[in-house]
Protein backbone atom coordinates (compact mmCIF):
# COMPACT_ATOMS: atom_id res chain seq x y z
CA UNK A 1 0.00 0.00 0.00
CA UNK A 2 1.57 3.23 -1.17
CA UNK A 3 1.25 6.02 1.61
CA UNK A 4 1.62 9.54 0.60
CA UNK A 5 2.22 12.34 2.85
CA UNK A 6 -0.75 14.92 2.72
CA UNK A 7 -0.53 19.02 1.91
CA UNK A 8 -1.20 22.19 3.53
CA UNK A 9 -2.81 21.55 6.57
CA UNK A 10 -6.33 23.41 6.99
CA UNK A 11 -7.73 23.55 10.88
CA UNK A 12 -9.71 20.56 11.22
CA UNK A 13 -6.50 18.88 9.87
CA UNK A 14 -4.53 20.19 12.28
CA UNK A 15 -6.66 19.58 15.16
CA UNK A 16 -6.48 15.85 14.30
CA UNK A 17 -2.93 16.11 14.01
CA UNK A 18 -2.63 17.89 17.61
CA UNK A 19 -5.11 15.45 18.96
CA UNK A 20 -3.97 12.23 17.62
CA UNK A 21 -0.12 12.62 17.89
CA UNK A 22 0.08 12.04 21.74
CA UNK A 23 -2.64 8.78 21.00
CA UNK A 24 0.08 7.49 18.48
CA UNK A 25 3.08 7.96 20.62
CA UNK A 26 0.54 5.69 23.20
CA UNK A 27 0.14 3.15 20.57
CA UNK A 28 3.83 2.92 19.76
CA UNK A 29 4.71 2.23 23.39
CA UNK A 30 2.12 -0.42 24.22
CA UNK A 31 3.39 -2.01 20.66
CA UNK A 32 6.94 -1.99 22.27
CA UNK A 33 5.43 -2.67 25.29
CA UNK A 34 4.03 -5.97 23.84
CA UNK A 35 6.92 -6.73 21.42
CA UNK A 36 9.06 -6.52 24.79
CA UNK A 37 6.87 -9.38 26.23
CA UNK A 38 6.58 -11.06 23.65
CA UNK A 39 10.68 -11.52 23.29
CA UNK A 40 10.32 -12.62 27.42
CA UNK A 41 8.23 -14.90 26.74
CA UNK A 42 10.05 -16.13 23.32
CA UNK A 43 13.32 -16.21 25.38
CA UNK A 44 12.06 -18.02 28.43
CA UNK A 45 9.25 -19.95 27.55
CA UNK A 46 6.30 -20.73 30.00
CA UNK A 47 4.24 -18.75 32.05
CA UNK A 48 5.67 -15.57 33.06
CA UNK A 49 3.97 -14.54 36.20
CA UNK A 50 5.44 -11.24 35.85
CA UNK A 51 3.61 -9.96 33.10
CA UNK A 52 0.56 -10.40 34.41
CA UNK A 53 -0.07 -6.99 35.75
CA UNK A 54 2.16 -5.00 33.34
CA UNK A 55 0.20 -7.12 30.65
CA UNK A 56 -3.34 -5.80 32.10
CA UNK A 57 -2.09 -2.31 31.94
CA UNK A 58 -1.30 -3.03 28.28
CA UNK A 59 -4.55 -3.45 27.56
CA UNK A 60 -6.46 -1.34 29.44
CA UNK A 61 -4.13 1.40 27.94
CA UNK A 62 -5.09 0.19 24.60
CA UNK A 63 -8.84 0.35 25.01
CA UNK A 64 -8.64 4.24 26.47
CA UNK A 65 -6.50 5.11 23.43
CA UNK A 66 -8.59 3.44 21.09
CA UNK A 67 -11.80 5.16 22.78
CA UNK A 68 -10.08 8.45 22.41
CA UNK A 69 -9.12 7.96 18.85
CA UNK A 70 -12.54 7.18 17.82
CA UNK A 71 -13.88 10.56 19.57
CA UNK A 72 -11.57 12.24 16.74
CA UNK A 73 -13.06 14.16 13.87
CA UNK A 74 -11.30 12.75 10.76
CA UNK A 75 -11.05 14.84 8.25
CA UNK A 76 -10.90 13.51 4.54
CA UNK A 77 -6.81 14.43 4.48
CA UNK A 78 -6.21 11.88 7.16
CA UNK A 79 -8.28 9.20 6.60
CA UNK A 80 -5.84 6.87 5.02
CA UNK A 81 -3.79 8.04 8.49
CA UNK A 82 -6.80 6.73 10.59
CA UNK A 83 -7.26 3.74 9.07
CA UNK A 84 -3.47 2.81 9.53
CA UNK A 85 -3.68 3.79 13.48
CA UNK A 86 -6.72 1.72 14.06
CA UNK A 87 -5.84 -1.22 12.18
CA UNK A 88 -2.42 -0.78 14.24
CA UNK A 89 -4.92 -0.98 17.54
CA UNK A 90 -7.08 -4.57 16.38
CA UNK A 91 -3.55 -5.62 15.79
CA UNK A 92 -1.74 -4.83 19.06
CA UNK A 93 -4.95 -5.93 20.27
CA UNK A 94 -4.40 -9.28 18.58
CA UNK A 95 -0.96 -9.57 19.51
CA UNK A 96 -1.85 -9.37 23.19
CA UNK A 97 -4.63 -11.54 23.43
CA UNK A 98 -1.80 -13.92 21.75
CA UNK A 99 0.50 -13.66 24.23
CA UNK A 100 -1.39 -15.12 26.75
CA UNK A 101 -1.63 -18.20 24.54
CA UNK A 102 1.70 -18.24 23.71
CA UNK A 103 2.76 -18.44 27.46
CA UNK A 104 1.13 -21.69 27.89
CA UNK A 105 1.88 -23.21 24.69
CA UNK A 106 4.85 -25.14 23.21
CA UNK A 107 7.82 -23.61 21.43
CA UNK A 108 6.65 -24.84 18.16
CA UNK A 109 2.96 -24.14 18.73
CA UNK A 110 1.32 -21.81 15.72
CA UNK A 111 0.55 -19.25 18.07
CA UNK A 112 3.72 -18.21 18.08
CA UNK A 113 4.05 -17.59 14.55
CA UNK A 114 0.51 -15.70 14.79
CA UNK A 115 1.73 -13.59 17.66
CA UNK A 116 5.00 -12.43 15.23
CA UNK A 117 2.86 -11.86 12.50
CA UNK A 118 0.16 -10.02 14.33
CA UNK A 119 3.22 -7.65 16.06
CA UNK A 120 4.47 -7.20 12.73
CA UNK A 121 1.37 -5.94 11.20
CA UNK A 122 1.07 -3.59 13.92
CA UNK A 123 4.59 -2.02 13.62
CA UNK A 124 4.23 -1.41 9.21
CA UNK A 125 0.70 0.26 10.45
CA UNK A 126 2.45 2.29 12.28
CA UNK A 127 5.04 3.01 10.58
CA UNK A 128 2.59 4.47 7.52
CA UNK A 129 0.62 6.09 10.27
CA UNK A 130 4.04 7.96 11.23
CA UNK A 131 4.63 9.60 7.94
CA UNK A 132 1.81 12.06 8.92
CA UNK A 133 3.53 15.82 9.59
CA UNK A 134 4.34 15.72 13.24
CA UNK A 135 4.32 11.95 13.87
CA UNK A 136 7.77 9.91 14.41
CA UNK A 137 7.80 6.36 15.38
CA UNK A 138 10.98 6.32 17.45
CA UNK A 139 11.91 8.81 20.21
CA UNK A 140 15.36 9.79 18.67
CA UNK A 141 15.86 11.95 21.49
CA UNK A 142 16.59 9.05 24.18
CA UNK A 143 19.84 8.56 21.47
CA UNK A 144 23.20 8.31 22.34
CA UNK A 145 23.60 10.29 19.21
CA UNK A 146 21.03 13.26 20.83
CA UNK A 147 23.11 14.19 23.19
CA UNK A 148 24.39 17.03 21.39
CA UNK A 149 21.73 18.69 20.27
CA UNK A 150 20.37 21.69 22.54
CA UNK A 151 16.53 22.27 21.58
CA UNK A 152 14.76 18.45 20.87
CA UNK A 153 13.09 18.75 17.57
CA UNK A 154 10.12 17.63 16.52
CA UNK A 155 10.75 13.75 14.86
CA UNK A 156 9.50 12.35 11.74
CA UNK A 157 11.39 9.73 10.32
CA UNK B 1 49.03 -15.36 12.97
CA UNK B 2 45.83 -15.47 15.25
CA UNK B 3 42.86 -17.64 14.80
CA UNK B 4 40.89 -14.75 13.41
CA UNK B 5 41.07 -11.91 10.91
CA UNK B 6 39.76 -8.67 12.59
CA UNK B 7 38.46 -5.28 10.73
CA UNK B 8 36.62 -2.61 13.10
CA UNK B 9 34.34 -0.86 9.59
CA UNK B 10 33.41 2.50 9.87
CA UNK B 11 29.12 2.88 8.32
CA UNK B 12 28.50 6.15 9.70
CA UNK B 13 29.85 9.19 11.54
CA UNK B 14 28.94 12.22 13.67
CA UNK B 15 31.48 14.62 13.02
CA UNK B 16 30.86 16.93 16.05
CA UNK B 17 30.19 14.97 19.22
CA UNK B 18 30.54 16.93 22.48
CA UNK B 19 33.36 15.51 24.25
CA UNK B 20 31.73 15.43 27.72
CA UNK B 21 29.36 12.72 26.24
CA UNK B 22 32.38 10.82 25.45
CA UNK B 23 34.13 11.38 28.37
CA UNK B 24 32.30 11.95 31.78
CA UNK B 25 33.30 15.65 32.87
CA UNK B 26 34.78 17.71 30.75
CA UNK B 27 31.93 20.51 29.79
CA UNK B 28 32.92 23.30 27.43
CA UNK B 29 36.12 21.31 25.96
CA UNK B 30 35.13 20.59 22.15
CA UNK B 31 34.33 18.21 20.06
CA UNK B 32 35.15 15.02 18.44
CA UNK B 33 33.95 12.54 15.48
CA UNK B 34 31.94 9.87 16.44
CA UNK B 35 32.24 6.88 14.22
CA UNK B 36 29.90 4.61 13.96
CA UNK B 37 31.54 1.51 13.04
CA UNK B 38 30.98 -2.24 13.82
CA UNK B 39 33.72 -5.22 13.51
CA UNK B 40 34.30 -8.30 11.20
CA UNK B 41 35.82 -11.44 12.54
CA UNK B 42 36.27 -14.39 9.94
CA UNK B 43 38.38 -17.15 11.25
CA UNK B 44 37.55 -20.72 12.69
CA UNK B 45 34.80 -21.03 10.05
CA UNK B 46 32.77 -18.14 10.82
CA UNK B 47 32.54 -14.92 9.53
CA UNK B 48 31.45 -12.69 12.92
CA UNK B 49 30.19 -9.65 13.48
CA UNK B 50 29.73 -7.38 16.54
CA UNK B 51 26.75 -5.14 16.67
CA UNK B 52 25.11 -3.88 13.25
CA UNK B 53 24.77 -0.74 13.18
CA UNK B 54 21.06 0.79 12.27
CA UNK B 55 18.69 0.84 9.80
CA UNK B 56 19.26 3.72 7.17
CA UNK B 57 15.80 3.42 5.54
CA UNK B 58 13.79 3.93 8.71
CA UNK B 59 16.33 6.43 10.58
CA UNK B 60 18.37 7.60 8.21
CA UNK B 61 16.62 11.21 7.53
CA UNK B 62 16.10 12.21 11.09
CA UNK B 63 19.28 11.07 12.23
CA UNK B 64 20.64 13.25 9.52
CA UNK B 65 18.86 15.71 9.35
CA UNK B 66 18.52 16.46 12.94
CA UNK B 67 21.59 14.97 14.90
CA UNK B 68 24.32 15.24 12.09
CA UNK B 69 24.25 11.40 11.89
CA UNK B 70 26.37 11.74 8.21
CA UNK B 71 27.99 9.20 5.60
CA UNK B 72 25.67 6.12 6.13
CA UNK B 73 26.66 3.09 4.03
CA UNK B 74 24.54 -0.18 4.27
CA UNK B 75 26.50 -3.52 5.12
CA UNK B 76 26.05 -4.90 1.63
CA UNK B 77 28.51 -1.92 0.57
CA UNK B 78 30.93 -1.90 3.78
CA UNK B 79 31.51 -5.53 4.28
CA UNK B 80 32.50 -5.43 0.32
CA UNK B 81 35.59 -3.77 1.61
CA UNK B 82 36.47 -6.84 3.07
CA UNK B 83 35.41 -9.56 0.51
CA UNK B 84 32.32 -10.56 3.19
CA UNK B 85 28.69 -10.16 1.63
CA UNK B 86 25.78 -9.77 4.29
CA UNK B 87 24.52 -13.46 3.42
CA UNK B 88 28.09 -14.92 4.23
CA UNK B 89 28.02 -13.42 8.13
CA UNK B 90 27.62 -16.77 10.34
CA UNK B 91 26.93 -14.91 14.04
CA UNK B 92 26.78 -11.44 15.49
CA UNK B 93 27.03 -10.25 19.00
CA UNK B 94 24.58 -7.65 20.05
CA UNK B 95 26.77 -5.64 22.64
CA UNK B 96 23.47 -4.08 23.86
CA UNK B 97 19.73 -3.33 22.37
CA UNK B 98 20.40 0.68 21.33
CA UNK B 99 19.14 0.67 18.19
CA UNK B 100 22.44 1.81 16.43
CA UNK B 101 23.11 -1.50 17.31
CA UNK B 102 21.19 -3.55 16.99
CA UNK B 103 18.64 -1.87 14.00
CA UNK B 104 20.21 -3.67 11.04
CA UNK B 105 19.64 -7.44 12.26
CA UNK B 106 16.92 -8.14 9.72
CA UNK B 107 20.06 -7.70 6.94
CA UNK B 108 21.97 -11.05 8.06
CA UNK B 109 19.63 -13.86 6.87
CA UNK B 110 21.78 -16.46 7.82
CA UNK B 111 23.38 -15.45 11.21
CA UNK B 112 22.52 -16.45 14.53
CA UNK B 113 22.45 -13.37 17.29
CA UNK B 114 23.76 -13.36 20.67
CA UNK B 115 22.29 -11.00 23.65
CA UNK B 116 22.40 -10.89 27.22
CA UNK B 117 19.50 -12.32 28.72
CA UNK B 118 19.26 -9.72 30.84
CA UNK B 119 18.94 -6.62 28.48
CA UNK B 120 15.98 -7.91 27.33
CA UNK B 121 14.34 -8.51 30.82
CA UNK B 122 15.64 -5.45 32.60
CA UNK B 123 14.56 -3.12 29.10
CA UNK B 124 11.23 -4.78 29.28
CA UNK B 125 10.73 -3.76 32.91
CA UNK B 126 11.88 -0.08 32.28
CA UNK B 127 9.01 -0.29 29.29
CA UNK B 128 6.70 -1.58 32.58
CA UNK B 129 7.78 2.17 34.13
CA UNK B 130 5.72 4.73 31.87
CA UNK B 131 6.66 7.65 29.45
CA UNK B 132 8.34 9.50 32.18
CA UNK B 133 10.93 7.03 33.09
CA UNK B 134 11.57 6.89 28.77
CA UNK B 135 15.58 7.69 29.64
CA UNK B 136 15.86 4.40 31.07
CA UNK B 137 14.69 2.85 27.54
CA UNK B 138 16.08 4.55 25.41
CA UNK B 139 15.66 5.01 21.63
CA UNK B 140 13.57 2.02 21.10
CA UNK B 141 11.94 1.21 17.75
CA UNK B 142 9.17 -1.49 18.06
CA UNK B 143 10.49 -2.59 14.95
CA UNK B 144 13.56 -3.80 15.75
CA UNK B 145 12.00 -5.63 18.73
CA UNK B 146 9.73 -7.27 16.26
CA UNK B 147 12.70 -8.39 14.22
CA UNK B 148 14.04 -9.70 17.93
CA UNK B 149 10.64 -11.54 18.37
CA UNK B 150 10.81 -13.61 15.00
CA UNK B 151 14.57 -14.35 14.99
CA UNK B 152 14.16 -15.81 18.80
CA UNK B 153 11.09 -17.66 17.48
CA UNK B 154 13.12 -19.33 14.59
CA UNK B 155 16.03 -20.32 17.11
CA UNK B 156 18.11 -17.63 15.80
CA UNK B 157 18.69 -14.97 18.67
CA UNK B 158 20.17 -16.81 21.59
CA UNK B 159 20.03 -14.77 25.41
CA UNK B 160 23.01 -15.55 27.42
CA UNK B 161 22.57 -15.41 30.82
CA UNK B 162 25.66 -14.06 32.11
CA UNK B 163 29.34 -14.63 31.46
CA UNK B 164 30.31 -17.52 28.53
CA UNK B 165 33.35 -18.94 27.35
CA UNK B 166 33.63 -19.95 24.09
CA UNK B 167 30.59 -19.30 22.63
CA UNK B 168 32.08 -19.71 19.53
CA UNK B 169 35.65 -20.87 19.53
CA UNK B 170 37.95 -18.74 21.51
CA UNK B 171 35.30 -16.43 21.81
CA UNK B 172 33.60 -15.19 25.24
CA UNK B 173 31.29 -12.98 26.60
CA UNK B 174 30.90 -10.99 29.69
CA UNK B 175 28.11 -9.16 31.17
CA UNK B 176 28.44 -5.72 31.96
CA UNK B 177 25.55 -5.38 34.36
CA UNK B 178 24.08 -1.84 35.28
CA UNK B 179 26.49 -0.10 33.05
CA UNK B 180 25.60 1.83 30.01
CA UNK B 181 22.38 -0.56 29.67
CA UNK B 182 21.63 -2.85 31.93
CA UNK B 183 22.71 -5.85 29.88
CA UNK B 184 25.58 -4.32 28.12
CA UNK B 185 28.11 -7.38 27.39
CA UNK B 186 31.55 -7.15 25.98
CA UNK B 187 33.52 -9.65 23.77
CA UNK B 188 36.66 -11.20 24.35
CA UNK B 189 38.51 -12.83 21.31
CA UNK B 190 41.70 -15.30 22.93
CA UNK B 191 42.93 -15.54 19.48
CA UNK B 192 45.26 -18.23 19.96
CA UNK B 193 42.77 -20.17 21.31
CA UNK B 194 44.05 -20.98 24.53
CA UNK B 195 42.70 -20.45 28.00
CA UNK B 196 45.40 -18.22 29.01
CA UNK B 197 45.62 -16.46 26.41
CA UNK B 198 48.56 -14.08 25.34
CA UNK B 199 46.68 -12.31 22.13
CA UNK B 200 43.12 -10.92 23.62
CA UNK B 201 41.04 -8.71 22.04
CA UNK B 202 38.29 -6.92 23.64
CA UNK B 203 35.64 -5.20 21.83
CA UNK B 204 33.69 -3.06 24.65
CA UNK B 205 30.44 -2.22 22.44
CA UNK B 206 29.87 1.53 24.13
CA UNK B 207 31.34 0.96 27.41
CA UNK B 208 33.79 2.85 26.22
CA UNK B 209 33.50 5.36 23.34
CA UNK B 210 37.32 6.51 23.43
CA UNK B 211 41.00 5.31 24.55
CA UNK B 212 40.40 8.41 27.04
CA UNK B 213 38.00 6.79 29.02
CA UNK B 214 40.95 3.89 30.16
CA UNK B 215 43.82 6.64 30.99
CA UNK B 216 41.86 10.24 30.91
CA UNK B 217 42.63 13.18 29.66
CA UNK B 218 45.76 13.69 32.06
CA UNK B 219 48.26 11.20 30.73
CA UNK B 220 50.87 11.71 33.50
CA UNK B 221 48.42 11.17 35.84
CA UNK B 222 45.82 8.16 34.54
CA UNK B 223 42.72 7.21 35.64
CA UNK B 224 39.57 5.71 34.41
CA UNK B 225 36.96 8.07 33.43
CA UNK B 226 33.80 6.66 32.13
CA UNK B 227 31.40 7.52 29.54
CA UNK B 228 28.95 10.08 30.15
CA UNK B 229 26.23 8.22 29.31
CA UNK B 230 25.00 5.54 31.55
CA UNK B 231 21.44 3.88 32.87
CA UNK B 232 23.45 2.24 35.45
CA UNK B 233 26.36 3.22 37.76
CA UNK B 234 29.40 5.05 36.74
CA UNK B 235 31.07 2.97 39.00
CA UNK B 236 30.24 -0.29 36.91
CA UNK B 237 31.42 1.38 34.09
CA UNK B 238 34.51 1.69 35.89
CA UNK B 239 35.03 -1.73 37.22
CA UNK B 240 34.01 -2.87 33.79
CA UNK B 241 37.01 -1.53 32.26
CA UNK B 242 39.41 -2.30 34.81
CA UNK B 243 37.94 -6.05 34.30
CA UNK B 244 38.66 -5.49 30.30
CA UNK B 245 42.25 -3.72 30.84
CA UNK B 246 43.18 -6.52 33.56
CA UNK B 247 42.32 -9.13 30.41
CA UNK B 248 44.54 -8.00 28.02
CA UNK B 249 47.55 -7.66 30.67
CA UNK B 250 47.12 -3.49 30.61
CA UNK B 251 47.78 -3.34 26.98
CA UNK B 252 45.34 -0.73 26.40
CA UNK B 253 45.26 -1.26 22.54
CA UNK B 254 43.98 -4.53 22.94
CA UNK B 255 40.67 -2.81 24.36
CA UNK B 256 38.72 -1.54 21.26
CA UNK B 257 36.30 1.28 22.09
CA UNK B 258 34.65 0.99 18.80
CA UNK B 259 33.23 4.81 18.22
CA UNK B 260 37.03 5.13 18.40
CA UNK B 261 38.14 8.05 15.72
CA UNK B 262 41.80 7.27 16.64
CA UNK B 263 41.62 4.07 15.84
CA UNK B 264 42.82 4.62 12.37
CA UNK B 265 46.32 5.75 13.63
CA UNK B 266 46.58 2.94 16.04
CA UNK B 267 46.22 0.21 13.11
CA UNK B 268 46.82 0.07 9.91
CA UNK B 269 43.75 1.51 7.79
CA UNK B 270 42.46 3.10 4.68
CA UNK B 271 39.83 5.55 3.61
CA UNK B 272 37.36 3.79 1.33
CA UNK B 273 36.03 5.82 -1.95
CA UNK B 274 32.95 6.56 0.24
CA UNK B 275 34.97 8.24 3.43
CA UNK B 276 34.91 5.42 5.22
CA UNK B 277 37.61 4.01 7.33
CA UNK B 278 38.98 0.36 7.18
CA UNK B 279 40.70 -0.73 10.41
CA UNK B 280 43.00 -3.51 10.28
CA UNK B 281 43.49 -5.03 13.88
CA UNK B 282 44.61 -8.25 13.39
CA UNK B 283 45.27 -10.61 10.60
CA UNK B 284 45.08 -14.70 11.08
CA UNK B 285 46.77 -17.29 8.75
CA UNK B 286 45.50 -17.47 5.19
CA UNK B 287 44.17 -14.26 4.64
CA UNK B 288 44.91 -11.30 2.98
CA UNK B 289 45.47 -7.83 4.05
CA UNK B 290 42.48 -5.47 3.09
CA UNK B 291 44.49 -2.49 3.45
CA UNK B 292 47.06 -3.00 1.14
CA UNK B 293 47.33 -3.90 -2.47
Amino acid sequence: MVCEEIGPVDDPTLHYIVCGKPLLTRLQQILTQTAGFALLVMTRGGRLPMLDVPLALATQELASTSEELHALPVPAAVRHHFYHTTQAVVSIGQAIDLLAVCMRCARDDPARAALTRRLRVATEHLRAASRLPGFGMVDLQQACCACHVETPPTLNP
Amino acid sequence: MGDYSIWVLEHAAVEKFPLSVMLYGPQYQGIRKLPYAYALLKGKGHTILIDTGYDHVNYGKALAELYGVTNFHGPAQVLSECGVAPADVTAVFITHAHFDHMGAIDHFPNATFYIQQREIEKWVWALTLGPEYRFLVGAADPADIVKAVELTRHGRMIAINGDREDVLPGIDVHLAADTHTYGSMYVTVRNDGARNSQDTWIFAGDLLYTYDNLTGLDKDNPQFVPIGLAVGSQSNLIFATADMLEAVGGEHRRVIPIHEERLKDMFPSRLTSAGLQVVEITLGADETSKISG
